[in-house]
């Protein structure tokens, strides 16, 4: 015949609140090891670093409109050069804005 | 400008605007509209090589024997025989081998999107001189295929406008992509001719009182370095010269898209057998439009 000690049991409730305790405490200790870990340089560079944006331009590609001699009677006539249509016959006024004209460019 | 009426709506994988005068019939107008997007709807059923049911899709797959064609298909066929003869060839109505074989081998859209079959060796052009027509039908050599994209676009404004015409209007001004034409009594219509690499800004602006012009580029559907939809007939490949866009006026918009390509591919001695204005990598454009006030 062999004698046990009484072994002394915890309760639920200690058992409990011992799990939540070490399970929070591993958790803050992750977060704590996340933030002290360094970040990597890119990471760095966009937050704190960030260029300014680049403006992007967009360069013409026509600098110069040579006028040369017509090869034949067209109706076509160039009534402005470099956009904007300054050269233009003014319009008669209008209650709206005109509509821009329509272009042509390739297809 | 400013009283005149403008619609617009989508067509032949392009914009379409149509401007007519504000002081027509509103009932005209409307009919006018009308039968311009039916001129639109049909033709492009007609040409396009995109759609696998268009009368050009079934011509091309029957290459090599006769096919019946319509009498709307065989109009332009002969026509755009008609222009490859005057060109020298440099506008080569069956060079469709030649651009599938560069990538554009699907709608541009897609094409865009890198959604595209490999590049293959260049192809030899030239054998439009080999497509025989005869009344109602018509024979493609075998292995060789239309591609009627552009000219049939500017074939389709000459079409609209004469619809439009038929309606009652004292004018009609319709664009299909940058193919425009005007025709009636017109008040002149201002177009800008574009920047050929930022179609926002315009180089020029012209005032046209009737006629056409359409522009080829080799900087609008291209789809990679040294890949764009203008193939150079004597080489097979995509044109590789210092021209970057050209613009024509010519009395109907089917024969601008004709001599425009071949103005491309000439280069700006062209302007001495055409008007128009040539847009060069140098950063010239040359034109000998008529100046009047040109700064």
């Amino acid at each position: 015949m062999t004698d046990h000690a009484p072994t002394r049991r915890w309760s639920k409730r200690i058992v409990r609140t011992a799990a939540w305790t070490t399970a929070a405490a591993a958790f803050i200790s992750a977060l704590g090891a996340i933030g002290a870990a360094p970040t990597p340089a890119a990471a760095t560079q966009g937050a704190s670093a960030r260029p300014a944006r680049q403006k992007i331009i967009i360069r013409r590609v026509i600098k110069k409109v040579v006028i040369v001699d017509p090869a034949g009677p067209a109706p076509v006539q160039v009534i402005s050069v470099g956009g904007g249509g300054g050269a233009a016959p003014a319009p008669a006024p209008a209650a709206a804005p005109a509509p821009p004209p329509p272009t042509t460019g390739g297809s | 400008m400013n009283t005149d009426t403008r619609e617009t709506f989508r067509a032949m994988g392009t914009g379409v605007v149509v401007i007519t005068p504000s002081t027509a019939d509103p009932h005209d107008r409307t009919q006018a509209l009308s039968r311009i997007r039916s001129v639109f709807s049909s033709e492009e059923q007609r040409f396009s090589r995109f759609r696998g049911d268009s009368e050009l899709a079934s011509v091309n797959a029957a290459a090599g024997r006769w096919n019946t064609i319509s009498p709307g298909f065989e109009r332009l066929v002969r026509f755009a025989l008609d222009q490859a003869e005057r060109t020298g060839g440099l506008f080569d109505p069956a060079a469709l081998d030649a651009v599938v074989a560069a990538g554009y081998d699907r709608d541009f859209d897609e094409v865009l999107a890198g959604a595209r079959g490999a590049l293959h060796p260049p192809r030899p052009c030239g054998r439009w001189a080999e497509i025989e027509v005869r009344p109602g039908a018509l024979r493609l050599p075998a292995g060789v295929g239309l591609d009627l994209g552009g000219v049939a676009k500017g074939w389709t404004v000459d079409l609209a406008i004469d619809a439009a015409l038929r309606t009652g209007l004292s004018w009609a001004f319709v664009s299909a992509g940058g193919d425009l034409s005007i025709a009636g009594d017109t008040p002149g219509i201002d177009v800008a001719i574009e920047d050929p690499l930022d179609a926002e800004a315009e180089v020029v602006r012209v005032r046209l009182s009737h006629g056409a012009l359409a522009s080829s580029s080799i900087t609008k559907r291209a789809w990679g370095p040294g890949l764009h939809h203008v193939i150079d007939p004597r080489t097979g490949i995509p044109s590789d010269t210092c021209t970057l866009q050209a613009t024509v006026w010519a009395p109907t918009c089917a024969e601008a898209e004709v001599w425009a390509t071949w103005a491309l591919l000439t280069g700006p001695f062209a302007l001495e057998t055409v008007s128009g204005a040539i847009a060069t990598a140098d950063g010239e454009l040359r034109t000998n439009f008529f100046a009047v006030e040109a700064a």
